[in-house]
């Protein structure tokens, strides 16, 4: 098998590099076999290679992913790799990007668990499988990579919007009997610039690794503000 | 377009076809009241009829009463999916957006006919 | 591979002494009795969003505006599609339309209701557009206005020489 010829990123530009191709290879071995074998000074950050901590995703031939499960048969066009940061965030240094912005997001849709009151002390009775429930759990697989969030055209045409993984998480929360600001969490994402701005483009949903539903979520959101209004909850 | 390679699936031209569609109906529908309102007005409507009696004229309005019923079918398909529960059809929904448009260019060529 | 020796796991920190949870005053494990209807407000910060929300929220109402408006017009614009099959049928004439227009106020009315469905809509779905693709919010606005002002003049005078 001839070598893979690999474009990677380096912040001015590309460089090409040529790795050799290996049976089951994924795209992250092969950023790693160019960083130890031909330029130790290529960045680029991993932790688990095993698709869960979300911190090795790039843009591989045009599409966000994450580099640990995927394989290089399957995304290489003709022996050939582009390899660039992810879209939509700014770029440290070669493949990795800051992702502050992203997480702090979540802050701003209120992704955040709002326990009780204190000194409550029912506990949540969850039937898991009842349908507030399965939404929640769908939801919170969620491994943060910022996929989603890098395919969303909404989110590069205004930086302000929340985005996919944020309101994703934000959904979780709505649809979680145990969250005690259901309708906080509403008012946080009806905000301008937030679940309203998504468009169903659907590109999130498409690319999440993790086969979560974004677009879904969100438009559970849109539904769920809506009703709240109706009550005259929001 | 290797750059935009994370758009080419369905739900994205979907809604790539909504927008442009929506952007012609803005842009003609000015224009439409314009040309009706003078016409009728100046007692001219029916030489300007006949300015349409061609077959490239008679195309364009097929193709915009087309665009009209390909963005109200996408625009259902729309608010189904914001106001009513998720289902998971949206392809089929999808096709059936597309399929609505093209049924009503085909429908109107043929009722034109002189 | 080097400073494997480092690892937390190999020197793990020493365990630490478990803490009750204490609740304000007297104490988490007394249900103080009054269940969950006490509001958020009155025991934890707000939440994002919260409280300014009111008075903003421009983006909600206009996605309100312009999904109501869509409602409004699907129905009127499948019967102006049934009427334009129906009309071109014979080829259009102008004594054809205003026959059936001229003085009716059911005609009148569905048209006025069309021509301020789409002013709405049309707009807010322009500044959309051009909010995204140019990056230009006040263009934007701009230009939506605009859209709105031509369309409701022009398609009123419409509805008015029409009926
Ligand atoms: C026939 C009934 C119609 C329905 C059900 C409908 C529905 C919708 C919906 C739900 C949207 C929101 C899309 C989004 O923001 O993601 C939309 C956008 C839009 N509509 Fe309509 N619409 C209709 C008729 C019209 C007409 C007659 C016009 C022409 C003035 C128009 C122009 C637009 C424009 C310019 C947009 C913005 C597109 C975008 O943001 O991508 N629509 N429509
Ligand atoms: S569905 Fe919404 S959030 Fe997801 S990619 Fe599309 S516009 Fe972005
Ligand atoms: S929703 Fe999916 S793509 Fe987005 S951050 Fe979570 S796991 Fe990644
Ligand atoms: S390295 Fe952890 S998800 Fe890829």
């Amino acid at each position: 098998m001839a070598d893979l010829v690999v474009n990677v990123w380096r912040g001015e530009g590309f460089e090409t590099f040529r790795v050799p191709f290996l049976e089951s290879q994924t795209v992250l071995d092969v950023v790693t076999w160019i960083q130890r074998h031909l330029d130790p000074t290529l960045s680029y950050r991993f932790a688990c290679r095993v698709g869960m901590c979300g911190s090795c995703a790039m843009t591989v031939n045009g599409v966000p992913r994450w580099t640990c499960r995927t394989h290089v048969s399957k995304v290489a066009k003709d022996g050939r790799l582009e390899i660039r940061p992810l879209r939509n965030m700014p770029v440290i240094k070669d493949l990795a990007v800051d992702m502050a912005g992203f997480f702090d997001k979540w802050q701003e849709a209120g992704g955040r668990f709002v326990p009780t009151r204190p000194g409550v002390l029912e506990f949540a009775r969850v039937d898991p499988e009842n349908p507030e429930r399965r939404q929640a759990s769908a939801g919170i697989e969620c491994i943060g990579c910022g996929v989603c969030y890098s395919a969303c055209d909404v989110v590069a045409a205004n930086p302000d919007y929340l985005g996919p993984a944020a309101l994703n998480r934000a959904w979780t929360l709505v649809n979680d009997a145990r969250d005690g600001d259901r309708i906080g969490h509403l008012a946080a994402v009806a905000d301008d610039a937030g679940c309203h701005a998504c468009h169903s483009q659907g590109s999130c949903a498409r690319h999440c690794p993790n086969h979560l539903n974004p677009t879904g979520a969100i438009a559970g959101l849109k539904r769920e503000v809506f009703r709240a209004l109706l009550k005259g909850d929001l | 377009m290797r750059a935009a390679a994370h758009r080419n699936h369905p739900a994205w031209w979907a809604f790539l076809a909504h927008r442009l569609s929506g952007l012609a109906l803005a842009l003609f529908l000015p224009a439409h009241f314009l040309v009706l309102a003078t016409a009728v007005e100046e007692a001219s409507f029916d030489a300007f009829v006949a300015w349409t009696d061609r077959p490239l004229v008679k195309l364009a309005e097929a193709v915009l009463v087309g665009l009209l019923a390909l963005h109200m079918a996408g625009g259902l398909r729309l608010l189904a999916l914001e106001f009513l529960p998720w289902s998971d059809t949206q392809k089929t929904r999808i096709a059936l957006a597309f399929g609505a448009g093209f049924a009503a260019v085909l429908l109107t060529l043929l009722m034109a006919r002189p | 591979m080097a400073g494997l020796g480092d690892c937390p796991a190999q020197n793990p920190l020493p365990p630490r002494e478990r803490v009750a949870p204490k609740a304000p005053g007297e104490g988490a494990r007394k249900d103080p009795g009054t269940p969950l209807t006490l509001p958020r407000s009155a025991w934890a910060p707000p939440s994002p969003g919260a409280g300014e929300g009111k008075t903003r929220r421009l983006e909600l109402r206009l996605f309100l505006a312009q999904r109501l408006s869509a409602m409004v017009l699907a129905p009127l614009v499948l019967l102006h599609l049934g009427v334009i099959l129906y009309a071109v049928r014979g080829g259009l004439s102008a004594a054809e339309i205003l026959g059936r227009t001229k003085g009716s106020v059911l005609w009148g009315g569905l048209y006025g209701l069309f021509v301020l469905a789409t002013a709405a809509h049309g707009s807010i779905g322009l500044r959309a557009i051009l909010r995204e693709w140019t990056r230009r919010p006040h263009l934007a606005d701009t230009a939506a206005l605009l859209f709105a002002a031509t369309a409701l003049v022009l398609g009123f005078r419409a509805v008015l020489v029409l009926t």
